[in-house]
């Protein structure tokens, strides 16, 4: 991997778990998400949506490192060959999905939080395996997560 | 300085052949070479397959020109041709001896050289039909380039050929003339003695023959041949087995009459001689190449670079072991063996890896496949992009393609052959990886193409064509490094070891 890519891993990584352990929580603790059925807001962040959120954020984590290495270590060189790794992004991408409706099923602790939830980790993943992914995949893997053409266009590193 | 490389007969074709090879590869400097085919045979195999060699090289040198010689050594050779000369080119459809010399005439109004011509050539010979070249008979051939009178030098191409040398001098350059050619055969035993006899005379009397310097090789039997069954024991062909004859007797001619002619000689020859199918000429005389015509190339490469100061200087090499060629037996290896090493890496990977991608992105459309091959979209334009790269689909950009690969499987067809010489194993290459050019080539023998190659197993884990694709940009290379030529130029430089 080249060193701008893993840069690229370790900030996206940082601004994920900010994302999700500091901004996501003051969202429900400012009340600007309002959860009618959990009085005490500050024990259900830290009893539920912690854990919840640990459980994404490191099943995502673990997924995009397990595709960066994969890619790095790839042995295909050959366009055709190339190509099938479209389906492991997706099938690894399948860990994070699940890893929401376990962290939710499990540690929801709120039925007013379902949406929100969902819609956050979703929101969550969506950065640390996809974007990380689409921006940081090294070798001849780049571009094999979607847009990841006019994503590294984006940021110069095309 | 300019030089002039004459070949003589099919030996002097592939010879010719083989210099054009050594020349891709950056062998030779960046002075023109300027090539003149000389043979009877207008239709010879071995003829037109260095013909074919020599366009295949001057389509893709055309490619590279303006880039950086001095970073990228593949295609830094100008080469010319003049094309080919043939004794016959004036003597219409009836190439016979007899007609040659106006046999009937010289019959009636002076039968006592007719009585010497009969005593000279049997009725056979004089009328032997001489469009298939001289029919391994020196004795034919002497005949016939004996007639080469010096005022028809100054018809073309030889009128060409002679003003350019002139105008060389004239200009303070100092040409060299290398003529090449077997000294077994008809047409070069016969007309590499005389053609030179003839240049050097001509030079002379034009006052600029201290000015040029006049280098031969000379081809010792290597190879031999049975005719077939059903061929006339009696009929007018070469028979291997007069080889050694025609040696002896056209080295003594050398000895004696050729030597003060020639700055420097080159003698070639091998022990084992490589077994051809039998041909009296034409098309159907196509042999392979041999290791000696690397020799051969090799040779014209050190008379133009490094020539021997002492005239008449004769070049003498030698192998380790008979039966066996290594690195160790390739004159400064320390320059060759790269370059050779560098153009093999590239043209495999470039048949194997790249040429095929290329083929895929125009099938799929670019669009769908820069998703697959990244590199891609370094040296073309993407698709949805304004970026100032060629269009993949250009017309000039393909037909690129295709010239380079075109070259690729020339020289590997080439490299192939030079390996399989009867009663020789050549240990260069693993050519085995590269034998078969019209099946799928196999990218992960790169790092074992070279026999010999002693790096340790970390180095040769990392030299893979995925790397390769990994480190593939415009940056590896100075302008052009854009579109197909940049690519290439990109190819050729990764693949240096």
């Amino acid at each position: 991997m080249k060193a701008g890519e893993i840069i690229r891993v370790i900030v996206f990584s940082l601004i994920g778990a900010v994302l999700m352990f500091w901004v996501q929580p003051l969202l429900y603790q400012s009340r600007i998400i309002r959860l009618a059925d959990v009085p005490k807001i500050e024990a259900w962040v830290s009893n539920y949506y912690m854990i919840a959120a640990a459980i994404v954020f490191a099943v995502s984590l673990i997924s995009t490192v397990i595709w960066c290495v994969m890619a790095a270590l790839a042995p295909d060189h050959k366009g055709n060959h190339v190509d099938k790794w479209s389906l492991i992004w997706w099938i690894i991408g399948i860990f994070p999905v699940v890893s929401i409706c376990v962290a939710i099923g499990f540690f929801k602790g709120s039925n007013d939080a379902l949406l929100s939830l969902t819609a956050l980790f979703i929101f969550d993943i969506l950065l640390i395996y996809w974007w990380i992914t689409a921006t940081s995949t090294p070798g001849l893997l780049m571009y094999i997560p979607p847009l990841a053409i006019p994503l590294r266009r984006l940021i110069g590193d095309s | 300085m300019s030089i002039y490389i004459i070949g003589i007969g099919g030996t002097g074709a592939k010879c010719v052949e083989a210099i054009a090879q050594l020349a891709a590869i950056g062998l030779f400097n960046e002075q023109p070479l300027k090539v003149l085919f000389i043979d009877a045979d207008e239709t010879n195999g071995n003829l037109n397959r260095a013909r074919s060699s020599l366009s295949s090289y001057q389509r893709c040198y055309e490619l590279m020109l303006g880039g950086d010689k001095q970073q990228c050594p593949w295609m830094k050779t100008p080469i010319e041709s003049f094309d080919l000369w043939s004794p016959f080119a004036e003597q219409g459809f009836n190439k016979e001896l007899k007609t040659f010399f106006n046999y009937n005439t010289l019959k009636q109004n002076q039968p006592t050289l007719g009585n010497l011509f009969d005593v000279l050539y049997t009725k056979e010979e004089r009328e032997a039909n001489l469009d298939v070249g001289f029919r391994g008979r020196p004795a034919i051939g002497s005949a016939v380039m004996s007639q080469v009178d010096l005022d028809r030098l100054d018809q073309e191409p030889w009128g060409s050929f002679i003003k350019q040398i002139q105008a060389d001098t004239s200009s303070g350059k100092n040409p060299k003339v290398f003529l090449c050619g077997s000294i077994f055969g008809g047409t070069g035993a016969s007309g590499l003695p005389t053609i030179a006899r003839l240049i050097d005379n001509k030079l002379k009397k034009i006052n600029i023959r201290d000015r040029v310097q006049i280098g031969c090789l000379f081809a010792l039997p290597y190879f031999g041949f049975s005719a077939s069954a059903d061929e006339d024991p009696d009929g007018i062909y070469a028979r291997s087995e007069q080889f050694l004859l025609n040696t002896e007797a056209a080295l003594r001619y050398y000895v004696t009459q050729g030597q003060v002619i020639f700055n420097t000689v080159y003698l070639l020859g091998n022990e084992n001689f490589s077994q051809v199918k039998f041909s009296i000429g034409k098309n159907d005389q196509c042999n392979d190449p041999h290791f000696i015509e690397l020799y051969a190339g090799l040779a014209a490469r050190q008379f133009l670079l490094k020539p021997p100061s002492q005239k008449g200087a004769v070049v003498l090499i030698s192998r380790n072991n008979i039966g066996h060629l290594t690195w160790n037996d390739i004159p400064e290896q320390g320059e060759v063996k790269p370059n050779l090493v560098n153009a093999t890496r590239f043209a495999y990977t470039w048949l194997a890896e790249i040429a095929p991608e290329l083929a895929n992105a125009k099938q799929q459309g670019v669009d769908r496949f820069q998703r697959l091959a990244p590199w891609l979209t370094k040296f073309f334009r993407p698709a949805k992009s304004q970026a100032n790269l060629p269009e993949f689909s250009d017309l000039k950009q393909q037909e690129a393609i295709g010239i380079i690969s075109n070259w690729c499987k020339n020289y590997l067809r080439w490299l192939t052959e030079i390996h399989k010489c009867t009663g020789d194993s050549i240990e260069l290459f693993n050519v085995s990886a590269f034998a078969d050019l019209n099946s799928e080539l196999k990218g992960e023998e790169l790092p074992n193409l070279v026999i010999g190659d002693n790096r340790d197993k970390s180095r040769k884990s990392q030299d893979t064509p995925k790397k390769i694709k990994e480190r593939l940009n415009t940056s590896v290379a100075t302008p052009l490094n854009q579109g197909t030529v940049g690519l290439a130029k990109a190819v050729y430089l990764l693949c240096k070891l």
